[in-house]
């Protein structure tokens, strides 16, 4: 009974931190790509501003607009809310760990796409309509390439479970090495794609509140990737299972610090190697599945040779 | 007590034969609702075998040759894949009988199912092929432009299949290939026979739009179960069985391939029937999973991809049936089946969008559907499955762990396409937007079928336990167990696994409380008009610019051009080319497995 309250609590304090982080890391993001830039750069509360200035605003609703237009949004954030609480960030064995399954995880995020797009496509206007085929032409290389990632690292955890995958690698028995490597080198990529590529805008046809809940996922997003990120190769301090008040804040200490190094290193690469193009994404995308294709294979023939 | 079924399960199949025939002579709704009733009976007494875990009986008919009688059974494989066919089959000839459309025929259809359900009662190779060649004269009568010669080629070759595993000197019956294993030559041809008769029904890719339910809801399951008996429970599988890769890797490319043709078709029935065919095509990678860990002796790493592949045959069919009904009644109201041209259903046809959507989001790929679940247990069979023999036995494995992810991403993309350019958007022409929704009684029926497909999809735990088990333990030598919860699936029996309520109690839960916060704080919206990128309407068109609004045709990516251009290939001569058909292949394997049956009739029966 203690251990599912301490389970219940965990889970909960990570949902506030994950709530509170999303928009905070946006501020951080755009302070730090402008002042890479040579420019002073807005205040780090400037999306928390912006959520509460669209929040007073009223809604234009386009006059064929059905109820699909006003639940897209609340879906697409359900679903990636559900899935950032299922990515465990300061510590393991939270209230959620039994369904923290990585095709499910996988799946969740792609029920936030599938809703934003359903939203777009919802009255039928041109520009919202190019962002729905562009978001899926490239979903239809991403997501294969997520979820077979997803599978080449549970051959290697014996375990789609994302908490038993975690502890796995705290044990350094995520094997083999290279393909753990590969599988890495695919994830930052993907991650890269998601986060760093211009996209056309599937919330064009949002205004008000529900254009605030669409930026707040977007937000949401982004922290739900480094956490997938950090959790699966780099859980170096997350607090075990059955983890105390110490082992606890050190996770805590030790998420802010990975969330810190993901975003100084994601804008060094937006500066380094620039944002990908529409016309470059496919191909980062497609070397990102044959990553994960050839960490599949090596995940599988390494287990019979070990 | 299942002598007294399978008997009952005889009658009504020829009962459907009958009506078949002779169907034409009653008025349409007659022909329907008894054809409806003969079906629902015989759900009925497939449920009872399957719940009461009856045990398998033969029944021989003293009809026949001396030598050769016609056999029946009635086992825990077929009743599942009987079950699945006659329940849809009788939403499809109750929906037949409803139809005001002068080109409905139920008695076609009861041919049809009429047909199948002898096949998949056979106890012999020769029930089987009379069952098989009797479904394709009421698939041609349905359609004339058919071509029967896939589904005869295809019976032809199960019979010769048959005809090898079959003892020397005795009929070419089930039970004695059971009792008597027959040599591995004579498998591995046999296996070769019946994935070449499987390719044959599945690969055709153009149906007409008003056979897609009877190919979801009856022709599918009938062909998954035929490959099911021929390759996984007549054979006796060990360690030299090579079936399952082959299997596997037809299976993913058919996958794949349906797939991006389901995600770009131009044509509302087309993408429909690609879906339906994905979705078989994922379940036959099931049936190459559960035999690549049978042979190595794996049972339940087997049981788990036979257990997806009994789930996403499940699925298919309800909600496969529901979509092509709902897709035949959008494209007979509206009178036009192309993606540009319709639009706005969820306005004109609320009843039948809700319904549609509700079928393409179980077949999505996404939790909580059916096919989700049935695609999760395959990704638990893979990995659960070999590890030995290296990176060369390996790779098979990891191409249809790609496969899967593809095929899921290309399921979900495609449905997606299909909800939003079809019932979402603004109607793209007058057609569209006078179309009527379907009638009480059809809504009734649609709502029924819905029902399954969301109760199948919500608790596949309890589907997997209550039909499936038995099937499992049939072919695999154990069941589940602890592995399937009424509402969760796992591959351990104290793993955490998938819980498909609790994930959309989440789901639920997180939506709500936004919605109810953005309720809470959000200010009245004032109306506006569609932003139309600043031009004003054009007064010539009504419906608005056909291109100011997304067709569907960019959800797919470009495909890479090819690195290295092809060698250009010497031109054959006319005669040589004309040779080179889909019909020239089938006879040629007709003649080659004569040859080799004659082989084997003279060097005895160990082969050459």
């Amino acid at each position: 009974m203690l251990a599912a309250l301490v389970a219940l609590i965990a889970l909960l304090v990570h949902l506030s931190l994950v709530l509170l982080a999303a928009p905070l890391l946006a501020g951080v993001v755009a302070w730090i790509d402008a002042r890479l830039a040579g420019r002073a750069g807005p205040p780090l509360l400037d999306p928390l501003r912006e959520l509460i200035r669209l929040t007073r605003k009223a809604p234009a609703l386009p006059e064929n607009a059905s109820a699909i237009l006003a639940i897209a949004p609340a879906l697409s954030f359900a679903a990636t809310l559900s899935a950032a609480a299922l990515v465990p960030s300061f510590t393991l064995g939270m209230a959620l760990s039994p369904l923290a399954d990585g095709l499910v995880l996988a799946s969740l995020l792609t029920i936030g796409r599938v809703a934003a797009c359903l939203g777009a496509l919802d009255i039928g206007a041109a520009a919202s309509g190019r962002a729905a085929e562009h978001s899926n032409a490239i979903a239809i290389l991403a997501e294969p390439a997520l979820l077979l990632l997803v599978f080449s690292v549970a051959l290697m955890g014996g375990s789609f479970n994302l908490d038993h995958i975690v502890v796995q690698q705290r044990e350094g028995l995520l094997q083999p090495a290279a393909a753990s490597a590969v599988a890495l080198t695919c994830l930052v990529s993907l991650a890269f794609a998601e986060l760093a590529a211009s996209a056309p805008d599937l919330a064009g046809d949002l205004s008000g509140i529900d254009l605030a809940v669409a930026r707040f996922t977007a937000w949401l997003r982004r922290i739900v990737w480094i956490n997938l990120v950090g959790a699966l190769f780099l859980p170096i301090g997350m607090a075990g299972p059955e983890g105390d008040g110490i082992e606890w804040a050190i996770g805590l200490l030790a998420w802010l610090l990975k969330l810190a190094a993901a975003t100084i290193c994601l804008s060094l690469a937006q500066i380094v190697l620039g944002r990908p193009s529409r016309q470059s994404l496919p191909n980062l995308l497609g070397v990102a599945a044959l990553l994960a294709l050839l960490a599949t294979l090596i995940a599988l023939s390494g287990a019979g040779a070990a | 007590m299942t002598d007294p079924i399978l008997l009952a399960l005889l009658a009504l199949a020829v009962g459907l034969l009958i009506l078949g025939c002779l169907g034409g002579l009653m008025p349409r709704a007659v022909t329907g609702g008894l054809a409806a009733l003969l079906c629902g009976a015989g759900a009925a007494l497939c449920v009872l075998t399957l719940v009461a875990q009856l045990p398998a009986v033969v029944l021989q008919l003293p009809v026949g040759p001396p030598s050769l009688p016609l056999a029946l059974a009635l086992d825990a494989v077929a009743a599942l894949f009987l079950l699945v066919m006659l329940l849809c089959g009788a939403a499809l000839t109750t929906a037949t009988a409803m139809s005001d459309s002068a080109s409905a025929q139920p008695d076609a259809i009861a041919l049809v199912l009429g047909g199948l359900t002898m096949t998949v009662l056979a106890g012999g190779a020769v029930v089987l092929a009379l069952g098989l060649a009797t479904a394709a004269a009421g698939l041609w009568r349905l359609d004339p432009s058919t071509r029967p010669l896939p589904m005869i080629g295809a019976a032809m070759l199960l019979l010769a299949a048959l005809c090898l595993m079959a003892p020397a000197g005795l009929a070419p019956d089930f039970l004695p290939m059971l009792a008597a294993a027959p040599s591995a030559w004579r498998q591995g041809v046999a296996a070769a026979a019946t994935l070449a008769a499987g390719v044959a029904l599945l690969a055709p890719y153009r149906l007409r739009s008003p056979s897609v339910p009877l190919l979801a809801g009856v022709v599918v399951p009938a062909i998954l179960y035929l490959l099911t008996r021929l390759l996984i429970d007549l054979p006796l599988l060990t360690d030299s069985t090579w079936w399952g890769a082959p299997m596997l890797l037809l299976g993913t490319v058919a996958a794949v391939v349906y797939g991006w043709r389901a995600a770009g078709a131009s044509e509302l029935g087309n993408a429909i029937d690609a879906i339906i065919r994905q979705q078989a095509a994922i379940a036959g990678m099931g049936l190459g999973l559960c035999i690549i860990n049978a042979a190595a002796d794996l049972p339940i790493a087997a049981a788990l991809a036979l257990a997806g592949t009994a789930l996403l045959s499940l699925t298919a069919a309800a909600a496969g049936t529901l979509a092509g009904l709902c897709v035949e009644a959008i494209v007979r109201s509206a009178g036009i089946g192309r993606l540009a041209r319709l639009g706005g259903i969820r306005e004109t046809m609320p009843a039948t969008a809700i319904l549609l959507a509700l079928a393409l989001l179980v077949l999505s790929s996404l939790p909580p559907g059916g096919a989700f679940a049935g695609l999760w247990l395959l990704a638990q069979a893979i990995l659960g499955g070999p590890r030995s023999g290296g990176l060369l036995a390996q790779a098979p494995l990891a191409l249809a762990a790609a496969g899967l992810a593809a095929s899921a991403t290309l399921a979900t993309v495609a449905s997606l396409r299909m909800i939003g350019i079809v019932l979402l958007g603004r109607p793209r022409s007058a057609r569209a937007a006078g179309a009527q929704d379907i009638s009480r009684g059809q809504k009734a029926l649609f709502a029924a079928l819905a029902a399954v497909a969301i109760l199948q999809s919500l608790l596949p735990g309890g589907v997997v336990r209550i039909l499936v088990q038995p099937l499992l333990v049939s072919l695999t030598g154990t069941g589940l167990g602890g592995r399937a919860g009424w509402m969760t699936l796992s591959a351990s029996p104290h793993a955490p696994g998938y819980a498909t309520l609790p994930v959309l109690a989440l789901l639920l839960l997180a939506a709500g409380g936004v919605l109810l916060a953005t309720r809470r704080y959000r200010l009245e919206a004032r109306l506006s008009a569609v932003w139309t990128d600043g031009q004003p309407p054009e007064p010539t068109l009504p419906f608005g610019d056909p291109l100011a609004q997304s067709a569907g045709t960019g959800f797919r990516p470009a495909l890479p051009h090819m690195p290295l251009r092809m060698p250009i290939l010497p031109r054959l001569p006319f005669h040589v080319t004309q040779l080179a058909t889909a019909q020239t292949g089938l006879w040629t394997m007709l003649v080659c497995l004569g040859g080799l049956l004659l082989l084997g009739s003279l060097f005895g029966t160990d082969g050459p």
